[in-house]
């Protein structure tokens, strides 16, 4: 993955067949666009290497906080979520040494369809001795929304990362008949983790609502506003259980190659603050102390009011 | 009647389908399921959400990647397959069945050259221990002459058949009621096969981050009928 030289066009995004003949925007001003990102080490700090950005999505520079290890990378999307027809590439070189958290600054929102779909693409590459933890942040699929999310994550032997997914019900949080659980149309899902090019994990699926209480039920658990998480880390991960006294349900599961998928379903809320804290925490581990500060919330940098930034 | 997808898909196949529960019994503990009504409902959304969208296509694709001895997409499936089932006791489960499907399909008058083509075209073909089951159904199928939409109604009616079995026993529902539920479910086999027996490779995977929880709590349940 070299540096972005052309302007991101519909062209660069892919179509999964699930959406058949849709398009992207066909003018696509304001509509296509994306950020190509190179970490790099400097001493013992991660900065920007070679970077392009197109509207709608932007780039901070990176925030080193002081006695922190990862520097916080903030994409910003200026317009009011995903719009029929938009489409936003992220493409991330992560070289050796670098170290980073890479989010957005608040959920996702997925504004229902009118003649297309809205699309999200993440192209990843980690290199060996990287650290990357990757959370693009709660998607919000709303009424009649079309939404294909797709990332292709190439890792070298020895990168560590983390890719973390937050799926709401939708504007669950609406007032009485104004909330909305599972209203969607279709949601395609396509997670694809390959290690020095073997596929090492891989989470496809297509969701198709709106869903009736049996299907929710069945796809994130019978409690009316419930979510589903999942975070994709490197290498063996164990935790203790949670009480099952709670809403949240979270279970660890191995992979076929060494890696660890855990997976929630609950109450967004809950599920959000639990993913979010798990990530950073595995992330903190990395150094190799297991009682090392998690990433970020475990000082007092960062004000808690982003949407991954609650306290440890 | 192709009496070779019959045997492949015969529940008293030693294969160890029988031990296994595939996450009703923690359905059955969380009281999701209890009786015959709830274990229909829970069947339909198991093949329609998580077996249809997932091994269904993997089968399908199979069967037609060896009608065209294109044992690179034959290979390619498993790998898609392992990636994606993230329940390690459901992924052991699948390789335990395909290990043993294929060690006695090897032996069979009807498939043993079959699997030996297989295992000349694979480079892992001689290496039972890493073939889903799933994969190596659509091996035989296509093996014993079944077209793919043939080959995936006999496998989703083996999968249903196993499903219905561990219900009688963990519930338990009578044979009687689990023959009728059997019976009902032989139109969705048809609609679900014709369904994805048509989708590409590439659109293989299901989705049910509920149903993965289920698949996990079964490991921990504090007394269990089934393998976990």
């Amino acid at each position: 993955m070299g540096p972005r030289a052309v302007r991101i066009t519909a062209e660069d995004f892919l179509i999964p067949a699930e959406f058949g003949e849709l398009r992207l925007a066909e003018h696509s001003a304001g509509q296509i666009g994306g950020v190509h990102l190179t970490l790099v080490e400097q001493q013992g700090r991660t900065c920007f290497g070679s970077t392009y950005q197109q509207v709608p999505l932007r780039v901070l520079p990176p925030f080193q906080f002081p006695g922190e290890l990862a520097s916080l990378v903030y994409l910003l999307n200026p317009t009011a979520g995903l719009l029929d027809g938009d489409g936003h590439l992220v493409e991330i070189d992560a070289r050796p040494g670098s170290c980073a958290v890479v989010t957005g600054q608040s959920s996702t929102r997925i504004h229902p369809a009118v003649r297309s779909f809205a699309t999200q693409q993440w192209r990843v590459k980690a290199a060996a001795d990287s650290q990357l933890v990757l959370l693009p942040g709660p998607n919000i699929p709303f009424r009649g929304c079309r939404y294909h999310q797709k990332a292709e994550i190439d890792l070298d032997r020895g990168a560590r990362l983390i890719w973390g997914d937050i799926w709401t019900p939708g504007r669950y949080a609406r007032v009485g008949q104004e909330a909305e659980f599972h209203q969607f149309e279709r949601i395609v899902q396509d997670l694809q983790v390959r290690r020095d090019g073997a596929l090492v994990f891989r989470d496809h699926f297509t969701w198709d609502g709106p869903w009736d209480k049996e299907k929710a039920c069945w796809y994130v658990g019978n409690q009316l506003a419930a979510g589903s998480g999942g975070l994709f880390v490197t290498g063996n991960i164990e935790l203790p259980p949670l009480g099952p006294e709670g809403p949240l349900r979270r279970v660890v599961l191995p992979l076929a190659l060494g890696d660890t998928l855990i997976r929630w379903c609950g109450p967004v809320p809950e599920l959000t603050l639990d993913l979010v804290r798990t990530a950073l925490r595995i992330a903190a581990r990395w150094c190799g102390d297991p009682r090392a500060v998690p990433w970020l919330i475990g000082s007092n940098h960062l004000a808690p009011n982003h949407w991954f930034s609650s306290r440890a | 009647m192709n009496l070779r997808l019959l045997q492949i898909s015969d529940s008293a196949l030693p294969i160890g389908g029988y031990t296994h529960s595939w996450g009703l019994e923690a359905a059955i503990a969380r009281r999701l399921v209890g009786d015959a009504e709830s274990l229909e409902r829970f069947i339909r959304n198991w093949l329609w959400h998580v077996l249809g969208p997932l091994e269904g296509v993997i089968v399908a694709s199979c069967c037609r990647a060896v009608e065209k001895r294109d044992w690179e997409t034959v290979a390619r499936a498993n790998v898609i397959l392992t990636a994606s089932i993230a329940p390690p006791s459901i992924r052991s489960a699948s390789f335990e069945m395909g290990e043993q499907l294929l060690a006695l399909a090897s032996t069979w008058v009807w498939s043993a050259g079959g699997v030996s083509a297989f295992e000349t075209g694979t480079a892992a073909g001689r290496d039972f221990r890493h073939w889903n089951h799933a994969v190596v159904f659509g091996l035989l199928g296509a093996i014993a002459g079944g077209s793919v939409v043939e080959t995936l109604q006999a496998y989703l009616h083996q999968a249903v058949v196993g499903m219905i079995g561990a219900g009688v026993r963990a519930i338990p529902v009578g044979h009687t009621h689990g023959q009728q539920m059997i019976a009902y479910l032989h139109e969705e086999i048809n609609h679900l096969a014709a369904t994805f027996a048509e989708r590409s490779l590439a659109s293989a995977g299901s989705g049910s981050p509920f149903y993965e929880v289920l698949c996990d709590e079964q490991t921990r349940l504090y007394s269990r009928l089934f393998r976990s």
